[in-house]
């Protein structure tokens, strides 16, 4: 058996579920002379669940073996990343776009080579005022100031 | 105004000053977005998406367009010095490619590449020109339910030629159609799957998905896996071909041209079907098929040219038609749209500036290619030299910021890391996202088309069947369905996948 493709077609089957049911219940679903709303999501979310049925038959009994482990490799540097670019969009507003950049650069050096402190300090310098002079100087792309600012 | 008039009419747009600025910066950033590692033509789009909005729809296109074609140039370059194909259309390069530069023949490897890209594309343009009348009053026949079934086919053309299973595959592109359905509903203004949320009201936006999937998604698959990257060491010398190279490059150029125009026009073809055909019917021309791989220079040109005509040609059912055949001209109709226009049959007549200027800044843009990617190839190899610890963040920051000015929400910044995530799970779990983004684009089209087929025929689905077009349509969709699942065929789709 096929576990990571049986364990997709699950979720996907409990999605496609949870479509449907969202589907039926808060939407019109109209009829086929004049389709409402909920017609066609209501429809994606059963063929989803058809064929996530069908990827689950494959993974049970046509697929031989446990399959590729696909989730090899270090799991730290991409969360820690998320963790960064999620705090980033926490901070835009309050601290501004200089100083978000400034610090995602920071950190994102030190993640992911362990520069010494003061290349990742310079080099974030370096990039977040780069940034500043072509897209609000330049381009005048509207960014968030923050309150400091 | 007669084909010639119209061809000037489209010079005298797209030579305009700001034109050619915009149409050198594009081919610019698609070259070096074709050159560094993690970020694709589709992602570089994404992220110049919202620059676009000082500017007019007609220099939107010409520099979104320059991306495009820019970035298979752009490709072969580390292709064919590193082995690593960073774009998906520049694989079957590093076969022949890669293998003539470790012999010391990079240069003539490059030089046909840039060359057989330019003659390529120059007559892929003459060919867009053509078949952009015949088109248009073709596609005038069109009504709802012709519409629908292209969009079926269109769908179902890319997820049989996806990597891997068409079945997963298949999934990813109704879960991009339902999650197209997101927001409000065009025909009721009734509100679908918002749960409250304000932004949500409006859609999900494609610039999010786009950046989160291709952008991010790739950097957070970057950092979990080491990749050590080898430039080639040796001296490049003589990019120019030689005689005997150009004898042996003038039928795969002329034969990957004709190919790579067909197959782009396709729904679900474009650059990357085309080099690939091409490679395979060079194969199988070859007087000696098992030099290929070796370094043989007919590997380079075929599909050098197939990926660059396949690429020019890709526009003409987007701007004919208004339907996008692959995931890059998905953007470029998501850019039109943002900017309130709907390409179709009438944009011709519409919008001539538009049309005429897109389709002959392409010509000067390939001009531009040539000229940037022979000289300054060194200088691109340099570039190659930037840290990844570098590199890496300010992309992140290009797609942060990039998000953030279309609705000025951040709202839309949660939503990349969403998609970011959901790009980085697919692609472990081997799900294509390139189906799942069309779908997204073409989703409301779709709904759209669907719906008014049924109100006008009254529930009756035999609409899409009694029409000759769309029954042409839904025949090739029905069997693109059902023939993976038959074992003749099966086997011949792994055959081509392996080649």
């Amino acid at each position: 058996m096929n576990w990571e493709d049986g364990i997709s077609a699950l979720v996907l089957l409990a999605l496609a579920l949870l479509i449907c049911f969202g589907s039926f219940s808060t939407l019109a679903y109209g009829n086929y002379h004049r389709p409402g709303p909920g017609f066609l999501p209501f429809w994606t979310g059963v063929l989803i669940g058809l064929m996530s049925l069908g990827l689950l038959v494959k993974s049970i009994w046509l697929d031989g073996g446990p399959g590729r482990k696909s989730f090899q490799g270090s799991f730290r540097k991409p969360l820690f990343a998320l963790l960064v670019l999620t705090a980033y969009g926490l901070l835009l507003v309050i601290l501004g776009y200089l100083i978000c950049n400034f610090l995602l650069m920071v950190f994102m050096i030190l993640l992911m080579e362990k520069k010494k402190w003061y290349v990742a300090l310079g080099s974030g310098l370096i990039t977040a005022l780069a940034f500043y002079v072509v897209f609000s100087v330049w381009l005048q792309v509207p960014l968030p100031r923050g309150v400091l600012f | 105004m007669g084909l010639i008039e119209n061809v000037l009419y489209g010079f005298g747009v797209a030579l305009t000053p700001l034109h050619l600025f915009l149409c050198f910066m594009g081919a610019l950033a698609g070259t070096l977005v074709g050159v560094l590692p993690g970020l694709g033509p589709v992602g570089a789009m994404s992220m110049l998406l919202p620059v676009t909005f000082v500017i007019s729809p007609t220099g939107a296109l010409i520099m979104l367009a320059g991306i495009y074609y820019g970035a298979q140039y752009g490709g072969s370059i580390t292709s064919i010095l590193l082995n690593v194909p960073e774009e998906a259309t520049t694989i079957v390069t590093c076969l022949d490619g890669n293998a003539m530069a470790k012999a010391g023949r990079g240069g003539p490897a490059l030089g046909i590449s840039a060359f057989g890209s330019f003659i390529a594309g120059t007559l892929a343009i003459c060919g867009t020109i053509l078949f952009a009348f015949p088109l248009t009053s073709f596609a005038l026949k069109f009504g709802p339910p012709e519409y629908f079934g292209l969009i079926c086919m269109g769908l179902v053309i890319l997820t049989y030629l996806s990597r891997g299973s068409m079945l997963k595959s298949l999934v990813m592109a109704v879960l991009g159609i339902f999650v197209s359905t997101i927001g409000m509903d065009s025909m009721t203004g009734v509100s679908r799957f918002s749960f409250g949320n304000i932004s949500l009201r409006e859609g999900v936006g494609l610039v999010p998905i786009a950046m989160g999937m291709f952008g991010l998604g790739e950097i957070l698959t970057t950092l979990g896996e080491e990749r050590k990257q080898e430039v080639l060491k040796a001296k490049l010398s003589h990019i120019f071909p030689s005689l005997q190279d150009w004898k042996d490059s003038t039928g795969p150029i002329l034969r990957g041209t004709i190919l790579g125009f067909f197959l782009g026009i396709l729904p679900g073809g474009g650059a990357l079907v085309s080099s690939f055909a091409s490679y395979a019917v060079e194969k199988k021309l070859s007087r000696y098929p098992e030099k290929f791989g070796t370094g043989v220079i007919e590997g380079v040109a075929g599909p050098e040219s197939a990926n660059n005509s396949g690429a020019q040609a890709s526009f003409i059912p987007l701007l004919t038609l208004g339907i996008p055949t692959n995931i890059v001209t998905a953007i470029l109709l998501g850019a039109l749209l943002i900017h309130g226009i709907t390409p179709g049959p009438l944009l011709m007549k519409e919008k001539p500036d538009l049309f005429w200027g897109v389709i002959t800044s392409m010509y000067i843009g390939n001009i531009m290619l040539l000229v940037l990617n022979l000289p300054l190839i060194p200088l691109w190899v340099k570039i190659l030299h930037v840290p990844k610890y570098i590199l890496f963040p300010v992309i992140l920051l290009f797609c942060l910021i990039g998000v953030y000015s279309v609705n000025n929400n951040v709202f839309d910044i949660f939503l990349m890391i969403f998609f970011g995530v959901v790009g980085y799970v697919v692609k472990r779990l081997d799900f294509e996202p390139a189906p799942f983004i069309l779908a997204v684009v073409l989703g409301p089209i779709f709904e759209e088309n669907l719906r008014q087929s049924l109100i006008f025929s009254r529930g009756d689905f035999s609409i899409f069947f009694t029409r000759p077009i769309a029954l042409g349509f839904m025949i090739v969709t029905i069997l693109l369905v059902v023939g993976p699942f038959m074992p003749r065929l099966k086997r011949k789709k792994m055959i081509l996948q392996k080649e």
